[in-house]
């Protein structure tokens, strides 16, 4: 193609018929030139007449011979190059030393660096033929839907080097590869370079056109996969035998670690999931039970942070690990659960059979109660902190612990009580001489305990019994503790858990109140003051936990009588409506009493006061047969026995017993002990409050829960009938279910029964499968609910 | 529609408003053929503007119209206002489909690379043989986010120092063209081995904001204009009268225009006096201050090895390859030189215009065919439709249409093509019996691969078209039944 410059009319020059013979020119020069470039020596090469010449050939229409010469006089170069480079350099087996002689490895490099160089030397060669080549690439390649020169030129160097059928380079290639992988991971230090170059130069060359992987995919990382399997699957076996769980996971973390600096050095990226998961699989997946056998338990109680935070990361990376931590770490908390319900449930048996002196019983049963909170609340702050710790504070793990905790505290039947006695102890003495924040640490804590209760009305009932008691004998320690107490269960479970709780509380203020009018009501003029100081209590029978029927009988000294009716004219003067019953039970009296040597005062339950009243009057010497003073004061029995003993028996013996035993017997005698003397000028006389329950007593109180839950479920099931007015039984039982939860967790089958019930009193019908409320009921409900 | 504001824009230049006008007018009535007559070398000074016709021809509806606009740079960018006008403005809901669906494919618009290279220029002059220092003072330099910050800045002092290219300097800047012409003593040659040139340094004066000065070199690279703080406004108006940048004082006097781009004015001005200049004066070719020579026929051009390897990649490996040209010694008055042995001057002038302006406006009919080969050789697409146009827009062909058509056809230049065969269906009767025409209906014919016995011939089926638009109906069929006549005779079914 020369150029003319016409002059005038333009012509456009006439092209030359192309002769074949000017076509061998040209390709042969071309030829020559991409041998030149192999030999390097491009530096004597003119581009312009190349690139002139591949045009011209493109332009004749000579595209494809061109590419196709092109495209044999590389093969031809690599296939020497094959012949003389890369065959000479295979490495030399080396079968004496099996595990990774130097020796071997060196060859392995060797080889691998040979290829290096030779891939290098290729692709900068074909860098320079695509540069003449380039009009053929823009014009001829798309057309003819063959790949660019330089796709053609890495494809060439697969077909014939990489996967050469004359040779078997590749599988040198991938053994030298799978075999430095292998040193690595046996601790030997390897040419990292020379397979990362490798590498690379895999993942150049595409495997096919279709798949578009590379041949890195398709034949190194198949390979590689399957050997890592392998050898991480013996590797799992080997470590499991020789270390406990520990160690063991900080093995597995360190292969883990390795494996992938691996793919950052020298792996590509793509194989990072698949690797990672073989060793997952291998040294986790397999092993998950058996690094919780080995382990998991002294990591537990040794408070291994570090090995339990190891072994939570270690187990979330396999599906199922942790789940299994889970469980296994739930299954130990209800093993310690239930170690501790069992210390308690010994002690317990062991104290109760054995002396019959109810009161150290009673101690006893306290300590025990106060003990299994403490040490609930301990292994409670232990798993926290390993939850915290270790665990950073999975919320799944969270529940899981829960769900132990919860299972085995209310597996002990007493528990309510227990969590009750615990806080009536605080709230006695413990927690004296604390800050207001440690008050509320404590009171938080068992409050966390508390939430675990499915019966919280036992608590409540217990708490009431406790709470009364404390404020009688004004055992609390402070008053905004209790306060504080009540508060937080009123957040807890709504006000009505706590209404009479604060009535209590009311009802020692306003008797406070009631006093002080009193005191001025009996200074008016013309009154007859009683010869006693009276100071009463009023409480409101609804609020307080005791049975208005069952209050025990006492007969008063007329003097007393006097004294009470004073009161009671005062009361009744100021609140219509009202009826006062007096309860000898409760309270207490201030005796001075002379004895032979000095005077003392003594504190003494009401019924003991009215009992030692009655020896005022006694000549001295005589004494009183216990069927006397039965008879006399109208004590029940069992009252009658205790005072008697917290008087004859105990510690400060203000009578003298005849004949000296520890219980009292119907033909006993008392004396007054006008001897008596003590060290102290005020005597306090306990009368065996009980603190934990005989087993009469606690069968007692669950009567009376299962009695109160039995009105709830009726009040429930009415309730929800009312409001839905028809309704089908299953349903019905789980909607009752769901209301009375806060409180308890009712059984299906009594609230079949109290269905059952309301249907005979005619509250509800049947109808067909469900169950209809008729309005009969409507009246019958506001009744109802003012006795539950 | 015509809106008035489009044509002022053109005030300076009364003959190009006429043929803006008619240009509309084209635009109106949907002829696209004349719209392509009118995207000549002149007219495509409005490419920038093309996008503005965009807006106007909504009012007609033309989907041929739109779309050739948008395949050849008009712009519809969806945040701009002209954008958002085009696209309320679309008439048919086609229309407005070709409109967003070229909103996100990568419309060629061709004078991008054109942007781009210079961009690079300024953002890597040290890969790029920068060949001047420019040294700024400053008490603390404000980095602008800008990628200047790439190459090593020694702070030696308060002395930051910039690097640039003087002849880019010397086109765009009157100052500097000015300065380094004039103070050649003030100019520090350094010689580096590295380098095969020498590297100047320059002072700029202290009374020179930093922040200003990067602007305005920015301005002078890519001709975009950026934001700057509003205190250093002031600063920035007295810098560019300083340095006769009208354009950029202009814009920054109007602070509501500062974030435009503006892309005409470069293409204008960043023309460069590389000159048609036969003879060796030495003192003239300081001027643009080139680093190397092409020698083509025995005369000598000086070029700038910048200009020439980044907008080609054929001079790129020719300059900087590893063969035996990018490694010659031969050197011509101190700079390396190199020889193209198959090219014309008036050829490579035109190939040197393209290369540093983008645009190629001095084609000359009787140059337009070998320009359009050449161009083809040496891969640039652009400069071949340029090329291309100037053969169409000739009212008859140059000699040989046959081989004029041939060459259409290996170089896939489908306007060429199109060209020809309305060619031919004008003359039918003329060819229709020449055996060169045959030939090519022959060739025609066996270019489709695998073809059937029945089957297209691309060049009987643009034949059909060409007669169709040209004939009402008999006349029509006369034609065809003549060109059927000629098949049979060839023995071909189409």
């Amino acid at each position: 193609m020369s150029a003319k410059r016409p002059k005038g009319k333009i012509k456009v020059p006439k092209k030359p018929n192309p002769t074949d013979s000017q076509f061998n020119d040209n390709w042969e020069r071309l030829a020559q030139a991409i041998r030149e470039i192999h030999k390097k020596n491009a530096s004597i090469l003119s581009f312009e007449e190349l690139y002139r010449n591949a045009y011209n050939m493109v332009l004749h229409k000579n595209g494809d011979k061109l590419y196709n010469g092109v495209r044999e006089v590389i093969t031809q170069h690599l296939e020497e190059v094959a012949q003389a480079q890369i065959v000479p350099a295979f490495p030399v087996s080396d079968a004496s030393t099996s595990h990774g002689g130097t020796a071997n490895g060196a060859s392995g490099a060797s080889f691998l660096k040979v290829l290096k160089s030779v891939w290098e030397d290729h692709t900068t060669c074909m860098l320079m033929i695509r540069d003449i080549l380039m009009y053929m690439d823009r014009v001829y390649v798309k057309t003819a839907s063959v790949p660019l020169v330089y796709d053609l030129g890495l494809d060439l160097f697969r077909d014939t080097i990489v996967r050469s059928p004359n040779y078997s380079i590749q599988d040198h290639l991938l053994n030298v590869l799978l075999q430095q992988i292998h040193f690595e991971r046996e601790n030997d230090i390897i040419d990292r370079s020379a397979v990362k170059a490798a590498m690379e130069m895999l993942l150049q060359l595409t495997d096919s056109p279709q798949t578009g992987d590379t041949v890195y995919a398709a034949d190194f990382e198949k390979k590689f996969l399957e050997t890592s399997k392998d050898y991480y699957n013996l590797e799992g076996q080997t470590l499991v035998e020789k270390y406990d769980a520990p160690e063991y996971m900080k093995k597995v973390e360190k292969r883990l670690n390795e494996e992938e600096q691996r793919i950052n050095n020298y792996l590509s990226q793509t194989t990072e999931p698949g690797i990672r998961s073989i060793v997952e699989e291998q040294l986790i997946s397999k092993h998950l039970k058996t690094m919780e056998n080995s382990g998991l338990i002294p990591m537990l109680n040794n408070e291994k942070m570090d090995d339990l935070a190891r072994m939570y990361k270690l187990f979330s990376r396999v599906q199922q690990g942790h789940e299994e931590m889970k469980s296994a770490v739930s299954a130990h908390i209800r093993e310690l659960g239930k170690a501790i319900n069992e210390t308690v449930t010994s002690a317990t048996t062991t104290g109760e059979g054995g002396s019959s002196n109810a009161g150290d019983n009673r101690s006893t049963g306290t300590v025990i109660a106060i003990r299994w909170v403490q040490e609930v609340l301990d292994l409670k702050d232990k798993f926290d902190k390993v939850l915290g710790h270790a665990l950073m504070n999975d919320k799944s793990f969270q529940t899981s612990f829960n769900e132990a905790f919860g299972d085995f505290i209310n597996k002990n039947p007493k528990s309510p009580e227990f969590i009750s006695l615990f806080i009536d102890e605080n709230l006695k003495k413990g927690l004296k001489g604390k800050t207001e924040e440690e008050v509320d640490n404590v009171l938080d804590k068992t409050l966390t305990l508390f939430r675990f209760i499915t019966e919280k009305d036992v608590f409540e009932r217990y708490y009431k019994q406790h709470l009364a008691r404390r404020l009688l004998n004004q055992r609390s320690v402070s008053d905004d503790a209790e306060r504080g107490m009540i508060g937080k269960l009123k957040s807890e479970c709504g006000y009505q858990f706590t209404t009479k709780l604060e009535g209590m509380f009311n009802d020692m203020r306003i008797s406070n109140d009631t006093m002080v009018d009193f005191k001025d009501f009996l200074d008016k003029p013309d009154m007859d003051r009683p010869r006693m100081d009276l100071s009463v209590t009023v409480l409101t029978s609804t609020f307080w936990p005791m049975n208005l029927a069952a209050s025990p009988r006492c007969n008063f000294p007329a003097e007393i009588t006097k004294a009470c009716e004073t009161f009671q004219k005062f009361y009744l003067g100021r609140h219509s409506g009202r009826r006062l019953t007096w309860q000898a039970q409760m309270g207490n009296a201030d005796i001075r009493a002379t004895f032979k040597s000095r005077k003392h005062d003594i504190n003494v339950s009401t019924c003991a006061m009215v009992i030692l009243l009655m020896f005022n009057n006694l000549p001295d010497g005589q004494n009183l047969s216990y069927e006397q003073i039965k008879g006399e004061t109208d004590i029940p029995e069992a009252e009658l026995k205790r005072n008697l003993q917290s008087l004859a028996c105990a510690k400060y013996k203000i009578l003298v017993k005849e004949p000296k035993s520890k219980e009292i017997n119907a033909d006993d005698k008392f004396l007054f002990n006008k001897d008596f003397s003590a060290p102290l000028q005020r005597i306090k006389i306990q009368t065996v409050a009980s603190k934990i329950e005989t087993e009469g007593e606690r069968k007692d109180t669950r009567e009376k829960v299962e009695e109160a839950r039995k009105h709830q479920t009726e009040a429930a099931i009415v309730r929800i009938m009312k409001d839905r007015k028809t309704m089908e039984h299953n349903n019905l039982i789980a909607e009752v279910t769901r209301q009375l939860q806060p409180r308890f967790v009712p059984n299906p089958a009594m609230i079949k029964k109290r269905i059952e019930a309301l249907i005979d009193r005619e509250y509800l019908e049947r109808a067909g499968d469900r169950l209809e409320c008729s309005l009969l009921s409507v009246m019958l409900i506001f009744e109802f609910r003012l006795f539950s | 529609m015509v809106s008035s504001s489009v044509v002022s824009q053109f005030e300076d230049d009364t003959k190009t408003k006429e043929r803006f006008k008619e240009l509309l007018e084209a635009c109106r009535s949907g002829d696209l053929e004349k719209f392509e007559i009118f995207r000549c070398p002149s007219t495509l000074l409005m490419n920038g503007n093309v996008r503005l016709f965009t807006a106007h021809v909504y009012g007609n509806g033309h989907y041929t119209v739109v779309s050739f606009l948008l395949e050849n740079g008009a712009k519809c960018e969806s945040e701009t206002f002209e954008g958002e006008r085009c696209l309320y403005g679309a008439l048919t809901a086609k229309i407005r489909g070709l409109l967003l669906t070229y909103k996100f494919t990568k419309a060629v618009d061709e004078s991008q690379s054109y942007r781009n290279v210079l961009a690079r220029l300024y953002d890597n002059p040290l890969e790029h043989f920068s060949d001047i220092t420019l040294k700024v003072r400053s008490s603390s330099f404000p980095i602008m986010a800008t990628n200047n910050i790439n190459y090593e800045r020694l702070y030696s002092g308060n002395i930051v120092e910039l690097y640039a290219h003087r002849f880019i300097l010397c086109a765009r800047c009157p100052y500097f063209s000015e300065r380094l012409n004039t103070r050649n003593n003030n100019q520090h040659h350094q010689f580096s081995s590295n380098d095969q040139h020498h590297r100047v340094s320059f002072e700029i004066s202290q009374a020179v904001d930093p922040t200003c000065f990067q602007a305005v070199l920015r301005y002078i690279y890519t001709s975009k204009v950026v934001q700057i703080p509003e205190r250093l406004f002031i600063k920035m108006v007295d810098l560019c009268q300083l340095f006769g940048l009208k354009n950029l004082r202009k814009k920054y006097t109007n602070k509501s225009a500062v974030s435009k781009l503006s892309t005409s004015q470069l293409d204008k001005e960043l023309q460069l006096e590389i000159d048609r200049f036969s003879d060796n004066n030495s003192s003239e070719h300081q001027k643009p201050y080139p680093d190397m020579y092409l020698r083509v026929e025995n005369t000598l051009y000086p070029c700038h090895r910048v200009m020439l390897s980044t907008r080609s990649e054929y001079f790129n490996i020719l300059l900087n390859g590893p063969f035996a040209e990018g490694l010659s010694k031969t050197k011509e008055y101190d700079l390396p030189t190199i020889t193209l042995s198959k090219c014309t001057c008036e050829v490579l002038e035109l190939i040197l215009e393209f290369i540093y302006t983008d645009k190629c406006e001095k084609i000359l009919p009787n140059v337009a065919y070998e320009l359009l080969v050449t161009a083809d050789m040496f891969l640039f697409d652009r400069l071949k439709t340029l090329a291309a146009i100037v053969l169409t827009n000739q009212k008859g062909p140059i000699d040989d249409i046959y081989e004029l058509m041939r060459k259409a056809i290996d170089l896939k230049i489908d306007r060429l093509e199109q060209y020809c065969c309305r060619w031919f269906a004008e003359h039918l009767k003329d060819v229709l019996h020449d055996e060169r025409f045959l030939n090519l209906v022959k060739e025609s014919a066996q270019s489709i691969q695998n073809r059937q016995a029945t089957d297209t011939i691309p060049l009987i089926d643009d034949l059909r078209y060409w007669l169709a638009k040209k004939h009402r109906e008999a006349e029509y069929n006369r034609k065809l039944a003549q060109i059927d006549a000629i098949l049979e005779q060839l023995d071909l079914d189409a």
